[in-house]
């Protein structure tokens, strides 16, 4: 289970291999405001450690993101949002990736970032469910399911794992 | 042998909307264009096994009978038979 579990996480994390696993960002001496939105905010985050342990977001679109006292905005994609450290990563549009603390932003943008925590943790669990079933002989026998689409058969994947199966055993003559 | 016009309905209005359950046809077509072309005719809704991958599986094991309807949970255990039952005991999987 712990395998399966570290399995999953790996391909969840894909998106972050364009990430050094280690990044120092010091974002007080970032040179203008286009390029450090948060600007006056003065954000103490140095020398941050932007840890394997972070929590992928994968590909989302870009978001309008405020300040905790409303009074900045900034466009940028999350990267990836650490809920333990209560980090954040965003990609700003110059493809700078910043980071700082969940704090610094709005409590609309904090709530959107434990909203996505929530619906990715249960796609990561719904995923390690799927692979572990994957490898349980009753797994093992759906591997090679089919469903009709148009015309013809195409390959068929549960989207989670079922609880019960019906099995119907049939034929057309 | 058809599949009953009733049990497309049955399965789109107890199977589908619960994400607890889901039924799968276990081909015994002798060969997958009888079974493809039954799928079209009658648009059949669920996903199908072929007889080719069926026999490789534990999947033989339930039932040699056609046609035949079993509920299994999980582990692979026979919950119950018959589509009665069957649909008796998934309506109560809420």
């Amino acid at each position: 289970m712990a395998e399966t579990a570290s399995r999953t996480r790996m391909k969840d994390y894909r998106a972050h291999e364009r990430l050094p696993s280690q990044q120092e960002i010091e974002l007080e001496k970032l040179p203008s405001l286009h390029e450090n939105p948060l600007g006056s905010m003065k954000l103490s985050i140095k020398k941050c450690l932007i840890v394997a342990t972070a929590l992928g977001l994968g590909l989302l679109p870009a978001r309008t993101w405020t300040s905790a006292d409303g009074t900045k905005t900034f466009e940028g994609k999350l990267q990836s949002y650490d809920a333990a450290e209560g980090k954040v990563s965003v990609t700003v549009r110059n493809g700078r990736i910043l980071t700082f603390s969940a704090d610094k932003l709005s409590e609309a943008d904090r709530t959107f970032l434990t909203e996505e925590a929530a619906r990715r943790d249960g796609t990561t669990q719904n995923r390690a469910a799927m692979e572990e079933f994957s490898l349980t002989d009753i797994g093992k026998a759906f591997t090679k399911m089919e469903i009709l689409e148009g015309d013809a058969f195409t390959p068929h994947e549960f989207e989670s794992v079922p609880e019960y199966f019906i099995l119907y055993y049939s034929a057309s003559w | 042998m058809q599949a009953a016009p009733q049990l497309v309905e049955s399965y789109q209005k107890d199977v589908v909307p619960n994400p607890k359950v889901e039924m799968i046809h276990i081909s015994r077509d002798r060969n997958n264009a009888a079974a493809l072309k039954w799928a079209r005719d009658d648009k059949l809704p669920w996903p199908t096994i072929m007889k080719d991958q069926i026999d490789a599986s534990l999947l033989t094991h339930y039932s040699n009978r056609v046609p035949s309807m079993i509920l299994i949970d999980r582990e692979g255990n026979k919950v119950a038979e018959g589509k009665g039952p069957v649909w008796d005991k998934i309506k109560t999987l809420k």
